[in-house]
């Protein structure tokens, strides 16, 4: 049999009708459920998504169930709740003790204690559970029949996190690039894909460049500073404010407004292309390579298009909805007194069908314009270098992990869908 | 990939390595056999065992996978993949292990074990602990904060509108009245009591001492031993440090209800309303023990509490009960019950005693606020 030319090449198709039958599907019985089935909703969601990405002609494959997820979160809330609810008290009484009012604003120094003491008590759990997250997505992950897989390394991944963070925040962002290189780094070394090993090669300092938009944007808001200050210093000098004066306040406060919308942009910019450069230096076994060459422009046009539809889109049509069923509600129900006062029964249950027709649309539209495109626009900025060699790679074994990623989703800081 | 003109119907990946083997289905009496030229051996699997891959993107035909087994099946040609359909009846029944089951029932009931004693002993039991180790300073200022946001939204955000009433006569009389009562506690903070000018039969105490009686209350009750009542009932809440722990295991109980809803769609309703019915539960506790504060307070006062069961009973009249679920989500146990409860109490009985307010002091209590309207 002829051997298939092996491009390397990716493909995403999940712009369908079908999409939209399952978002709204798993939304309503998510909302129906009070929730339960948020667990069924999200594996749903995945199985589509993962089989929508091809390479070389070959879907991916979710093998993730509902089940595992939901035990998964009955584990982490059996485990957790008690840590939580004593952490959640005593927060609120260091706030009590602590503040002359409820307004933690007030006191900036207490207030940033409770901060940082929130960050230690919370922030391991939480990056565990994200590594957990990964690697129970990883395990149900197939191409081609054969698995991913992580290695079993949540709090060795958690405490370098947390090491990683704080070195970051004391050096005011400036060792960022050393914080995402390691920590993609162990991560990556790591995976597997079936019997291959993935590897991050390359060096931190590499990804300086992707943060050069950042340091513009500081500059900017620096030099706006400057000068307002100095403006301010010679004014105070002087008395009198001259009309160049003025203009150059103006201008400076412009240059801070434009610093610091170039700064979140830089955010972007970096978060887009470290992954192009990290992509870049990363190998599967001994030479399969990736290229991955997203665009800033382009994700953040999807978020910003995206982002409008839904909040435009969510309120008309939930008002909508919201407004017929209180109407013909009001006229089905007149009489019954629901203990609500005043209001009419009809126009209290149309207000809350309202309300809940609102967060199905905005999940729904949300799937179809900004989730979809996002990962339409990845698949299409991606190949693999040597898929040929692909086909040597066989299975690996199962990863039970019958906590699933229970403790991301107990602690609400699961992957994006 | 799918141009080769003798491209067999289907695709099969082995779940061992990663190929893609082009195969022919037999479709047999009992199941089906795969076989191709890149396959070492024919496969075979039983109707019985077949499952469907659901919610495939752009699916062309049909995918099978085999209970217990690696391997997945792509059917692109929608006759096959019919046939088989109609061969295999288990498709979609789930393959769930008995064993699962039992792990549900038992971390489900793990998970609801840990979330009942977190939210109704340990958190209460903490808070209890806690709210007696905040400095009373800070409690006073606490207080002072929230009333003055309490003030500030039943005026409705009207900042020329000052609730508080300013007769200087009813104040007399009220602390006489708190003199009286305040004898028998043993109070951590002084205790600061106001009268707001609303017309809601109603009173409330926040953190710190501080005790709020509504005109609406006082022009309600048909004496000044119903006021004293109340009053004591307030002051069992100040001495219980109600405010405060209610407030400390709301904060827990908020916690846990975040991580069992999530944020999922509308999961914000269903925090709201089960943090509803806890705190109903919790502060159920504490009116009834206020409740009892109240009666001893009054027995030692030397005053009857049966005034306080006819102020009950006269509020249950005027504005009932509300139908059983209503009452249970409200925080005050059932207006009937405590009214039975305090004439249960009263150690007066017909005997003589000496009245909270004389008329004339009654009458400045009632006329309390009806200076504010005309200072304005």
């Amino acid at each position: 049999m002829a051997e298939e030319a092996e491009t390397g090449e990716v493909t995403f198709n999940g712009n369908t009708p079908q999409l939209r039958g399952l978002a709204i599907v798993t939304t309503l019985l998510t909302l129906l459920t009070l929730g339960i089935y948020r667990f069924w909703a999200r594996t749903r969601l995945r199985r589509y998504f993962w089989s929508a990405f091809t390479l070389d002609g070959h879907g991916f494959e979710y093998t993730g169930k509902g089940i595992e997820k939901f035990i998964g979160f009955l584990i982490a809330v059996a485990v957790l709740a008690i840590y939580l609810g004593i952490f959640q008290v005593a927060l609120s009484f260091a706030g009590m003790s602590l503040f002359e009012t409820v307004d933690p604003d007030a006191d900036p120094i207490r207030g940033m204690l409770l901060t940082y003491a929130t960050f230690f008590a919370l922030a391991p759990l939480i990056f565990y559970a994200q590594y957990r997250a990964r690697r129970y997505m990883l395990s149900r992950t197939k191409w081609k029949g054969i698995r991913f897989g992580a290695e079993q390394a949540a709090w060795g991944y958690a405490m370098r996190a947390i090491g990683h963070w704080m070195l970051t925040i004391a050096t005011l962002g400036i060792l960022m690039p050393r914080q995402t290189y390691y920590l993609e780094k162990y991560k990556a070394d790591r995976t597997w894909f079936g019997t291959a090993k993935f590897t991050q090669e390359g060096r931190w300092q590499s990804l300086y460049p992707a943060m050069k938009h950042i340091f513009l944007g500081v500059l900017i808001a620096i030099i706006g500073g400057v000068v307002l200050s100095l403006i301010g210093w010679k004014g105070s000098l002087e008395g009198d404010a001259t009309g160049t004066d003025i203009a150059l306040a103006v201008l400076a406060g412009f240059l801070i407004f434009i610093g610091i919308i170039w700064f979140y942009i830089g955010f972007a910019y970096y978060s887009v292309h470290s992954h192009r450069i990290l992509t870049r230096s990363k190998k599967l076994g001994d030479n399969i390579q990736f290229t991955s060459e997203p665009r800033t422009g382009r994700i953040i046009g999807i978020y910003l298009l995206g982002g409008l539809i839904v909040s435009m889109l969510a309120p008309m049509v939930a008002g909508l909805i919201g407004g017929i069923i209180g109407v013909i509600s009001n006229i089905a129900l007149s009489g019954v007194n629901l203990g609500t006062g005043d209001a009419p029964a009809g126009i209290v249950v149309g207000v809350v069908l309202g309300y809940v027709a609102f967060f199905v649309v905005a999940g729904v539209l949300s799937l179809i314009f900004i989730t979809q495109p996002i990962l339409e626009h990845y698949a299409q900025v991606t190949t693999v270098h040597n898929a040929e060699k692909l086909t040597d790679v066989t299975q690996r074994e199962g990863d039970e992990m019958i906590e699933a990623e229970g403790f991301a989703d107990a602690l609400d800081v699961g992957a994006g869908f | 990939m799918m141009d080769n003109p003798q491209q067999p119907t289907a695709a099969f990946y082995d779940g061992v390595s990663a190929r893609e083997h082009h195969v022919d289905i037999t479709c047999e009496e009992n199941g089906l056999v795969i076989a191709g030229p890149t396959l070492d051996f024919s496969v075979e699997w039983a109707y019985d065992d077949m499952r469907n891959i659901a919610d495939v993107a752009s699916q062309k035909g049909a995918s099978f996978r085999v209970m217990g087994g690696l391997g997945r099946l792509n059917i692109t040609d929608e006759a096959l993949a019919n046939r088989v359909v109609n061969l295999a009846p288990n498709l979609n029944k789930s393959d769930i292990p008995a064993a699962m089951w039992k792990r549900i029932g038992m971390w489900g009931a793990g998970a609801l074990t840990s979330v009942f004693v977190i939210v109704f002993v340990i958190i209460p039991a903490l808070a209890n602990q806690l709210a007696t180790m905040i400095p009373v300073e800070r409690e006073i200022a606490l207080g002072r904060v929230s009333l003055n946001q309490i003030e500030r939204l039943l005026s409705g955000y009207d900042d020329e509108t000052h609730l508080t009433c300013t007769g200087q006569k009813g104040q007399v009389a009220l602390d006489k009245m708190t003199a009286r009562l305040g004898a028998y506690i043993d109070s951590p903070y002084p205790l600061d009591i106001k009268v707001f000018n609303h017309e809601m039969p109603n009173a409330f105490a926040v953190p710190g001492g501080h005790i709020v009686l509504f005109d609406g209350l006082i022009q309600d009750a048909d004496s000044p031993e119903e006021v004293a009542a109340v009053l004591g009932h307030e002051m069992g809440h100040v001495i219980n440090r109600d405010p405060t722990r209610l407030t400390l295991r709301s904060a827990g109980s908020v916690g846990i209800l975040g991580m069992v809803f999530g944020d999922f769609a509308g999961g914000a309703v269903a925090l709201v309303i089960a943090e509803q019915l806890i705190a109903a539960n919790y502060s159920q506790d504490a009116e009834a023990n206020a409740d009892i504060f109240a009666h001893k307070l009054m027995a030692d006062a030397k005053l009857p509490s049966a005034p306080m069961a006819d102020f009950f009973d006269r509020l249950n009249e005027e504005y009932g009960d509300g139908p059983e679920l209503l009452s249970h989500l409200a925080s005050h146990p059932d207006l009937r019950g405590r009214a039975k409860a305090a004439n249960e109490a009263d150690t007066i009985g017909n005997g003589s005693f000496e009245a909270a307010l004389s008329p004339s002091e009654w009458e400045d209590l009632r006329q309390m606020c009806a200076e504010v309207v005309k200072a304005d």
